[in-house]
C-alpha cells in the first residue's frame, strides 16, 4: 500500500508529530504509515483523511499483489 | 517557516496522574528511611526498609524518564496496542514451552530442579521474551 501522507503534510504544512496528535497516534505510527510498512485501521486511516482534507481512496492507494 | 525542537525546549507534561505516582513514589522513599531509622535491629526490617528505599527511586526516576517523553510517544494507539498483544501472545507460548521443557527435562535426566527455580526461569522467560519481541515488532512496523 501507498500513501501520499507524506506530501499531503507538506500542503498543508504539518509536521509528523502535528499530525499524530491530531489523529490519535504515536509518532511512529505516521512514520511506519508514510513508508507504507503498516496498514491502519479504517477509522484511523477516515482520521487521516480528514486532518488531510482529502478522500480516503486520495491518501491511501492500495495495489494488488 | 517550520522549526525545529530543540530537546531543551522539550517540556515536561504535569497532569494530576504524574502528580500523584511520584507523590506516591517520594511517600514510599520516606517510609523506607522512616523505618531504617526506627529499626530495631531486624534484619528483616533492615532488609524491607531498603527494598522499600531502592523500589521508590527506581520508580521515581521511571516516572521522570516518562514524563520527560513527547506526548506523542506515550500514546497507546492500535499500532501499539496490536504489538502488544502479539508479543503477549507469543510470549505466553514461550513461557509455557519453556515450563515444559524444564518439567520433562528433570522428569527425565532427574536434574534435581525445585519449584523456585522453575519459578524464577518462568518469570525470566516470560519478561524476556515479551520485551524483546515487543521490541522486534515495533520495529517491524506492523503484526497483521
Amino acid at each position: 500500500m501507498k500513501t501520499r501522507i507524506k506530501e499531503l503534510r507538506a500542503k498543508y504544512d504539518l509536521t509528523q508529530e502535528e499530525l499524530a496528535l491530531k489523529v490519535g497516534v504515536r509518532r511512529e505510527t505516521i512514520v511506519f504509515l508514510e513508508k507504507g510498512k503498516y496498514n491502519p485501521s479504517l477509522k484511523l486511516a477516515y482520521d487521516i483523511s480528514m486532518v488531510l482534507k482529502s478522500r480516503i481512496e486520495d491518501v491511501f492507494v492500495f495495489e494488488d499483489d | 517557516m517550520r522549526t525545529i525542537k530543540k530537546v531543551s525546549d522539550m517540556k515536561t507534561r504535569i497532569d494530576k496522574k504524574s502528580l500523584l505516582f511520584m507523590g506516591i513514589d517520594l511517600s514510599i522513599i520516606l517510609l523506607g528511611v522512616v523505618i531504617l531509622l526506627s529499626q530495631t535491629g531486624s534484619k528483616t526490617i533492615f532488609f524491607l526498609s531498603v527494598c522499600l528505599i531502592l523500589a521508590g527511586l527506581i520508580f521515581f526516576v521511571l516516572a521522570l524518564q516518562v514524563l520527560t517523553k513527547p506526548e506523542t510517544e506515550r500514546v497507546v494507539d492500535e499500532r501499539v496496542t496490536g504489538i502488544n498483544e502479539k508479543a503477549g501472545y507469543h510470549a505466553f507460548w514461550i513461557t509455557l514451552v519453556s515450563v515444559t521443557i524444564l518439567f520433562w527435562a528433570d522428569r527425565i535426566q532427574s536434574l534435581g530442579i525445585d519449584v523456585m527455580e522453575i519459578y524464577y526461569a518462568t518469570i525470566f522467560a516470560g519478561v524476556c521474551s515479551w520485551s524483546i519481541l515487543r521490541w522486534y515488532y515495533n520495529r517491524k512496523g506492523d503484526v497483521k
